[in-house]
């Protein structure tokens, strides 16, 4: 099972730009990936389909039941590049609590390396698809921490989907994902 | 013709050829001589505005310099930012005691460390309210990037809880007006959290409050339901 997220929703807009909301560009993206990968016989489970708040613990429950396959959270970026995040933990060893190790939070820690492979493989596509303009990043984003499975956020220029030809990016922008996510699962095998 | 015929027809000496000269219309065409507030009648008798009386005419390129004058200063006085009048509060001898204060303020490049002084009296309120209100108004070095910190956001009140927790209440501005990514309410978090640390050193720990109530996260990536810690996002990218 694949879990997409669209980021924000309902009085949670996110970026706002004179046309368009993040929140609604995301579901945009989205939705076009549940179609794709669908078709491409993946299981694909939306975290919302309309525009509606949702916490981030909704969020995280969603990610933490993502057990068996992968979680991909999608965003927008004031950025000019594509930025891909993982999960990044600071410290570690005696150093750390026990607390911050048990934690719910700390389950990504063991696909840690899975997930910078699917972000390779997204950075590879993404960078074909949009000239060479990525950026990798790893973050304490707690959506990510819950993750059981390799996850992912990804992050759109908001200059590249706030344009005349909106339909097409957004197409472009989930087929980025989709075929990020078969990229890598066919590397992996 | 009469004696008042003679005065309104006679000759006209040079200085007051203006004042017999037909009434001039304005853009729209609309004639403007006689509509004056106040307006005497000449030697003859005849109707003459106050604008056309010879003193008054004399009076009109030190007025029309005058108004400019006050033109300008009006726009560079709007046209003046927060950040400058900041500053004239800073430097103003009569605001009171000032204090020492590094802020640190999120950048679309990360994070930066400003040192100022600023008024702040003991017996107006603590200093930690000082300090977030400093932050609050944003960066005053330019050039490194677009400040994060969201517009129009100000400070209701911060409460220092027995735990060394301080808890920042700010308006709902704070959360509403964030525009920005992960990374973007990351810095930002990070910068109020060693901003008050910097200069509160009694607290361990920020909290965030919106309108005096509890919220999940800010912008939507990051969890505001437990304090921000020094263990909160350290690795973040510092510009100065």
């Amino acid at each position: 099972m694949i879990v997409i997220d669209p980021g924000h929703g309902g009085d949670d807009t996110g970026i706002r730009e004179t046309v368009r909301q993040e929140k609604d560009i995301a579901l945009d993206i989205a939705l076009v990936l549940g179609e794709i990968l669908r078709a491409a016989d993946r299981q694909a489970m939306l975290t919302r389909r309309v525009d509606q708040f949702l916490s981030l613990g909704e969020r995280m429950l969603a990610g933490r039941d993502a057990t068996t396959g992968m979680f991909v959270t999608v965003h927008l970026t004031h950025a000019p590049s594509t930025v891909l995040t993982v999960r990044s933990y600071h410290g570690g060893g005696a150093e750390e609590s026990a607390q911050a190790v048990y934690s719910i939070e700390s389950r990504q820690r063991r696909h840690l390396a899975e997930s910078k492979a699917l972000s390779d493989a997204m950075d590879v596509v993404a960078s074909n698809a949009y000239g060479r303009n990525v950026v990798r990043r790893g973050l304490p984003l707690p959506a990510l921490g819950v993750v059981d499975a390799p996850a992912i956020m990804v992050e759109f220029p908001m200059a590249a989907l706030d344009s005349p030809e909106y339909d097409l990016e957004v197409m472009r922008a989930a087929s980025v994902i989709a075929i990020g996510i078969m990229y890598h699962e066919r590397n992996g095998q | 013709m009469s004696e008042m015929d003679n005065n309104s027809h006679g000759p006209v000496p040079p200085e007051d050829a203006e004042q017999q000269s037909p009434p001039v219309s304005d853009d729209d065409g609309v004639e403007s001589a006689g509509a004056g507030p106040v307006a005497e009648y000449g030697d003859g008798g005849e109707f003459v505005p106050f604008f056309r009386r010879p003193g008054v005419r004399r009076m009109q390129l030190p007025a029309a310099v005058a108004v400019l004058a006050l033109v300008l200063a009006v726009i560079v006085w709007l046209g003046r930012g927060d950040r400058d009048e900041r500053v004239h509060m800073a430097e103003t001898p009569y605001s009171g005691p000032r204090t020492e204060m590094t802020i640190t303020y999120p950048l679309a490049t990360g994070l930066v460390r400003e040192a100022r002084m600023v008024v702040w009296d003991p017996a107006r309120g603590p200093l930690a309210d000082a300090v977030v209100s400093e932050f609050l108004a944003g960066p005053l070095g330019k050039g490194e990037g677009e400040s994060l910190v969201p517009p129009r956001a100000s400070l209701t009140a911060t409460y220092e809880g027995t735990d060394g927790i301080l808890y920042v209440d700010l308006s709902s501005e704070f959360r509403r007006n964030f525009q920005g990514d992960a990374l973007s309410e990351l810095l930002l978090m990070r910068a109020l959290y060693e901003s008050v640390a910097a200069n509160v050193p009694e607290v361990k720990g920020v909290r965030v409050l919106i309108d005096g109530e509890e919220v999940e996260s800010v912008g939507g990536h990051l969890l505001a339901t437990s304090p921000l810690t020094e263990a909160f996002y350290p690795e973040a990218r510092r510009v100065r």
